[in-house]
């Protein structure tokens, strides 16, 4: 018997228990599905035994239920028929209506579909249910205490004042001081986004993302600039090395090397930990990126960890992420294609000094520098992160664990293909002469093909806003060297060197301050090459090697101090990584890594006069 | 106040401060309309906004430029006329632009010449055959621009040099629309000594054109051949007659030598060519129209230039058809000019 549609229908909805804490707009939803239904005295509504195909919410009128040993019972709550909400496949009490009865009855396709946004809605239905059979409340408190909203700090109200009025200001400073309008507006949307993320106020993908469009929605960059990265061969490599990062991580590939590892190497910290910085130093001549390298050591970094049962926040878990970061990050700028900025600085030295440094000099002439960090690194590791003595590594569990996963599946088997020909074809890009970009391409297809990579998996899987946070990145440099704004800043700094005079160590300490001082704003790469662009033409009228230029900035724009200064970092953060480690402890070292960055400048400084740098 | 009512309206503090400041900035940057009269995929306009958009490409001054063609080419019947005016008029209404750029004849006598003496727009005139004044362009009011000077003095000294020395009988061929009306009066006030101009006929009919190219031989040593966007094919025939089909039916019936002075005489199958630089015209007018946008108030505006440019286009298997054999140089610079076909 049917009844009419009523418009307190919403307000019975939003009363009854069973849906507390469900979203309006999931409610919204519920209403389209929901059908008005009478019953006379004495019809069933359902039998036991029959599919638990709707709840019904009891609207008015009484409803008594006949459980599986006959007994008959009142309703304590006003609806039955919990199993359908409940994801039983059959009703276990029947139902019949004592006087005539109005109801609303709502399918179980649309509970299904409310459970997504409410998990607890099956367990909650089944609480009730055993609630009426059993003749007695269960109660649970009706509504859950609502966690308390997170708290908004002073810094956070400091960080939004001054983003009203620090970039205002110092549009009128630019203006006064000699810069083009174009040139002073960027230099206030640029303060606005380092502003963002020195107040962590948004997610650090978003500053770039607001300075691409606000340069875009007044026209100061014309879109092939802004948005050059999005067509250019790096969105490709990104996309494909961090599908093949997410292949080899779901697909199980890690887990079984990092078993593997586990199995072969010696049970001591610091075997594991050499080996993801090992693993790290190997990738850094064919994978110009630290973000990519990143993304292929974290999955087993995150296996590692939960393989050696290190304690989430644990001095352990901190020396293992110290040594994944190192090694993705310390060989940067050792290696002229270890860091795509290097690359691009190579191209400002003249054509001689550019042939002796493409090859492996470059890592000669880096090697001081490089021992020295590496040995830092171990130093820093032993001294900050001591071993907390975990017990001996049970290798007859990890030889059943490896006997357990079996043969490698299809899945594991198509994610090492593709790594192993990222890597070989790599290795051979001056044979084939195929850049890396499109070889990730070609990988990233082919994970696409092989099924290993769903729509679903390469919607979640991949990390979109770092994607998006790179390439932001790059449209503000873009946009920087189409305003001429790098040209105007070495302008102006070049004539404050004249104290250098010819001295390395001065030098080294210029290089410092100027690196850093642009870091504060720019990220490693644009960096990188700003300060290059500023040092250059003071190395030259120095008489310092230029080589000695484009290595220290690149050494010191991998220095930083606020999270927003690493790219690298931020993609640790935004996968979740830092409930695993100690972040106040992995904070230290990287302090100490700084230091040692400039200290390992000035050791190399006896070696550089023997290969006849200085 | 708690603080998150506090964050919450610094937040909406500065989204607003965000789209409003930004918004100003991009409502109060100055503003250009280029003003075509034909139209966008005609090779002369697809030229001229070449030059207008390399020097865009190195501009950084923040600028708004729109572009609107008055599609004048096809048909300049009162109708058509009328209704591109209305419509162009729209277009200046709605972007109140602070310099319009009016290229061609067509767009300057229907159009732009109305703001003469109204302050705004500002009125850069690109490529007109007439005499400024003839469109109310004076000194005195914001206007100014590049008049196009067709390259006669060239045309003369290449004719001399294709024909050894020998002094030729021109004929010439023009459209009669408000472009070739101008060209003609440039062609006839012009001294071709040694040469002589043998005859004139201007119709916007291909069927006449052919008619008087046939009459001329014997008459005449060359055919001048200026503008012929929008001829048709015969009187009463709407339809335009491929550009192509024009260039290669005269040179193949033609006695006389035929010259093009139409910029794409020789790119639609023309064998020699001498003809204005339309990229050159677009270069100078942006380069011009952003000088004078950045020009304090109250400074004039700049004074009236002609390109002193031109273009020289060859095709060499026609001419050597008819005997004609030009020096390297003539080669080398339509070469240069990507205007040389073997």
């Amino acid at each position: 018997m049917e009844a009419e549609f009523s418009s307190p229908v919403l307000l019975r909805v939003q009363a009854e228990p069973l849906f507390s804490g469900v979203a309006q707009s999931a409610l919204a939803r519920l209403l389209g599905e929901i059908e008005p239904i009478a019953f006379a005295a004495g019809e069933t509504l359902y039998q036991r035994g029959d599919a638990a195909a709707y709840l019904y919410l009891i609207e008015a009128g009484n409803v008594h239920l006949t459980t599986p040993s006959g007994r008959e019972i009142s309703l304590l709550e006003p609806h039955c028929g919990e199993e359908a909400a409940a994801g039983l496949a059959c009703y276990a009490c029947s139902a019949t209506a004592d006087t005539p009865l109005r109801t609303l009855r709502i399918p179980r396709s649309a509970l299904a579909a409310l459970a997504k946004g409410k998990p607890a809605l099956a367990a909650d239905a089944m609480l009730s249910l055993t609630s009426h059979i059993g003749g007695e409340p269960l109660g649970l408190p009706a509504k859950v205490k609502a966690a308390k909203s997170s708290t908004v700090s002073k810094t956070e109200i400091g960080g939004w004042i001054s983003l009203l009025i620090v970039p205002p200001l110092l549009y009128f400073f630019c203006l006064h001081n000699g810069f083009t309008q174009q040139s002073a507006i960027f230099s206030a949307i640029l303060a606005a986004t380092v502003l963002m993320w020195v107040f962590s106020l948004v997610d650090e993908f978003i500053p770039p993302m607001a300075a691409v469009v606000a340069t875009l929605f007044i026209g100061l960059a014309p879109p092939s600039v802004a948005l050059a990265g999005f067509a250019s061969s790096g969105l490709m490599i990104l996309v494909g090395v961090f599908a093949l990062s997410a292949a080899i991580g779901s697909s199980g590939l890690s887990y079984r090397f990092m078993l593997w590892l586990l199995y072969k190497l010696p049970d001591k910290p610091v075997w594991q930990q050499s080996a993801l910085l090992t693993g790290g130093y190997l990738l850094s001549p064919i994978t110009p990126s630290g973000n990519s390298r990143l993304s292929l050591l974290l999955p087993l970094y995150k296996d590692m960890q939960e393989g050696l049962r290190l304690p989430k926040g644990g001095k352990g878990a901190t020396a293992l992420m110290a040594a994944t970061f190192s090694g993705a990050m310390l060989f940067s700028p050792m290696l002229s294609t270890s860091k795509s900025s290097n690359i691009t600085a190579v191209n400002f030295l003249p054509l001689q000094i550019q042939e002796q440094f493409l090859g492996l000099f470059w890592l000669m002439a880096a090697l001081v520098a490089a021992s020295g960090m590496t040995i830092m690194h171990l130093a820093a590791v032993r001294w900050l992160f001591p071993s907390e003595n975990p017990a001996p590594l049970p290798k007859e569990r990890i030889a059943t664990q490896l006997g357990l996963l079996g043969p490698m599946t299809g899945g594991e088997r198509i994610a090492l293909t593709g790594f192993i020909f990222f890597l070989a074809a790599s290795c051979t890009v001056s044979w084939h002469h195929v850049p890396p970009s499109w070889i990730a391409g070609c990988v990233l297809v082919g994970l696409l093909i092989s099924g290993l990579l769903g729509k679903q998996e390469f919607r979640q899987q991949l990390d979109w806003p770092m994607v998006f946070f790179l390439l932001g990145m790059d449209g503000i440099t873009k946009i920087m060297e189409h305003l001429g704004l790098n040209t105007i800043l070495a302008q102006v700094v070049t004539g404050w060197f004249g104290f250098i005079n010819g001295r390395i160590e001065l030098f080294i300490l210029a290089a410092l301050v100027t690196t850093l001082t642009i870091r504060l704003a720019l990220p490693i790469t644009s960096g990188m090459l700003v300060s290059v662009i500023v040092l250059m033409p003071v190395a030259a009228a120095q008489g310092i090697h230029l080589w000695l230029c484009v290595f220290l900035t690149a050494l010191f724009s991998d220095i930083w101090f606020a999270p927003y200064q690493s790219s690298q970092y931020m993609q640790v953060v935004s996968q979740g990584f830092t409930s695993h480690y100690d972040v106040p402890g992995f904070m230290r070292y990287n302090q100490l890594m700084n230091i040692a960055r400039v200290v390992v400048a000035f050791l190399s400084i006896p070696y550089w006069k023997w290969l006849g740098l200085l | 106040m708690t603080r998150s009512l506090l964050k919450k309206l610094l937040i909406a503090a500065f989204l607003t401060a965000f789209v409003i400041l930004l918004g100003s900035f991009n409502v109060s940057k100055p503003r250009i309309m280029v003003l075509h009269s034909f139209s966008h995929d005609m090779p002369w306009c697809r030229d001229v906004d070449a030059g207008i958009q390399k020097v865009l490409k190195k501009n950084r001054q923040p600028v708004t430029v729109k572009w609107h063609y008055l599609d004048l080419d096809s048909n300049q019947q009162g109708d058509h006329v009328s209704n591109a005016v209305a419509g162009a008029e729209r277009a200046i209404s709605q972007m109140n632009p602070d310099l319009l750029i009016a290229v061609d004849d067509e767009s300057n006598k229907y159009l732009a010449s109305r703001y003469v003496g109204q302050g705004k727009p500002k009125v850069l005139f690109v490529a007109i055959l007439q005499p400024p004044k003839l469109y109310g362009y004076e000194r005195n009011v914001q206007a100014s621009g590049i008049v196009e000077q067709l390259p006669l003095e060239a045309v003369r000294d290449a004719l001399l040099t294709a024909r050894q020395g020998k002094p030729a009988r021109i004929a010439v061929l023009a459209m009669d629309d408000v472009t070739g009306r101008a060209e003609q009066a440039q062609v006839t006030s012009f001294n071709w000594g040694p040469h002589r101009l043998a005859a004139l006929h201007a119709s916007n009919s291909f069927a006449e054109w052919q008619a008087f190219t046939t009459r001329m031989s014997g008459q005449a040593d060359v055919l001048l051949v200026m503008s012929y966007g929008g001829l048709k094919r015969g009187e009463g025939n709407r339809r335009e007659l491929p550009r192509q089909e024009i260039a290669t039916w005269l040179e193949k019936n033609a006695g006389p030598l035929p010259l093009g002075i139409c910029e794409t005489y020789v790119e639609d199958g023309g064998g020699l060519g001498i003809t204005p630089a339309p990229v050159d015209f677009g270069e100078q007018a942006m380069t011009m129209a952003l000088t004078w946008i950045q020009a304090p108030k109250g400074k004039g505006p700049p004074a009236v230039t002609a390109s002193p440019h031109f273009r020289v286009g060859l095709r060499s298997s026609v001419l050597a058809a008819r005997g004609v054999s030009m020096p390297a140089i003539y080669v080398e610079a339509a070469r240069i000019g990507d205007a040389y076909f073997p």
